[in-house]
């Protein structure tokens, strides 16, 4: 496996000179970072390739403002973020969860969780991650982003402040009006699970 | 005692799940992205040159377009003018 970080500096000379080849190896180099951030904030309904492909026109075409204060990938995972953000935006409905909703695995998983024990095995891990993309999706797009990056990706505070450019008293103030709201989404469930 | 919160509970879970690190690029894809990332920053002079003509274009058309809404407008006016001096011309007869 080639461990070696690649040559940025190099790779945005070549694009700047509208290199195709630096063009197409800065994709590539980039690929496995956007993909991470565009599949873990991924709205439904959107191909990730869509969306990835968003996130690498919006860096050509702004390119010219990236002035290296940063390091690339730090730059490039921001627009990733804001990116999905507004894709998140984009998502007009949020369709009520409801029990009858929830596969087999997912049911069992919200049982375990509201008893007080959780998923154990890797099925239960994945109908868990699952169900948690369906209590995401209920919830406002900024609140999403940070519950997201701050519960599943367990990011600090500082690192959400850098990949989305929000204060910290903004960021946890989302972080606390989100677990509100899935708190209050637990109750409803709990409460249609057993009338 | 307090209940755990099934919301961290759920997202521990969650975390457990195999990641799929499939990160291989669809064929054709890194290639495709280039070359429109590379048209994308060629593009700028020529979307206003592009717009510029549009909106020459389109200049052109609401000028043409009032100028015929006018003109039905100005002879009745005109007519109108006519009708109005009719009566004056009358008057003017019987004195």
């Amino acid at each position: 496996m080639d461990d070696q970080a690649p040559d940025y500096d190099a790779l945005l000379a070549g694009v700047r000179r509208n290199d195709q080849t630096a063009a197409r190896a800065l994709v590539e180099a980039l690929h496995p970072l956007v993909r991470k951030i565009v599949r873990s904030h991924l709205p439904r309904r959107v191909a990730e390739e869509d969306l990835a492909q968003e996130v690498y026109l919006k860096m050509f075409s702004r390119l010219e403002q990236y002035r290296g204060e940063m390091p690339l990938p730090h730059w490039v995972s921001r627009i990733a973020v804001t990116t999905c953000i507004d894709q998140l935006r984009h998502q007009q409905r949020r369709p009520e969860l409801r029990w009858a909703d929830l596969s087999e695995n997912e049911a069992e998983v919200l049982d375990a969780v509201l008893a007080g024990s959780d998923g154990e095995d890797a099925t239960d891990a994945l109908a868990a991650k699952e169900l948690v993309r369906r209590l995401l999706d209920q919830l406002a797009p900024a609140d999403r982003t940070v519950i997201t990056l701050l519960d599943l990706e367990q990011k600090s505070v500082a690192e959400i402040r850098e990949l989305t450019g929000w204060g910290t008293s903004m960021i946890k103030v989302r972080a606390f009006r989100a677990r509100r709201k899935l708190r209050k989404l637990f109750e409803q469930l709990e409460r249609k699970e057993c009338p | 005692m307090k209940r755990p919160d099934p919301w961290l509970r759920l997202v521990a879970a969650a975390r457990r799940a195999p990641e799929d690190e499939t990160s291989l690029l669809p064929p054709g894809f890194a290639t495709r992205v280039a070359a429109q990332g590379l048209a994308l920053r060629r593009e700028p002079a020529d979307f206003f040159g592009f717009v510029a003509i549009r909106a020459l274009g389109v200049a052109l058309a609401v000028l043409v377009t009032s100028a015929m809404a006018s003109y039905p407008l100005s002879k009745t006016s005109d007519n109108s003018n006519n009708d109005l001096d009719d009566p004056v011309a009358e008057l003017v007869a019987q004195l």
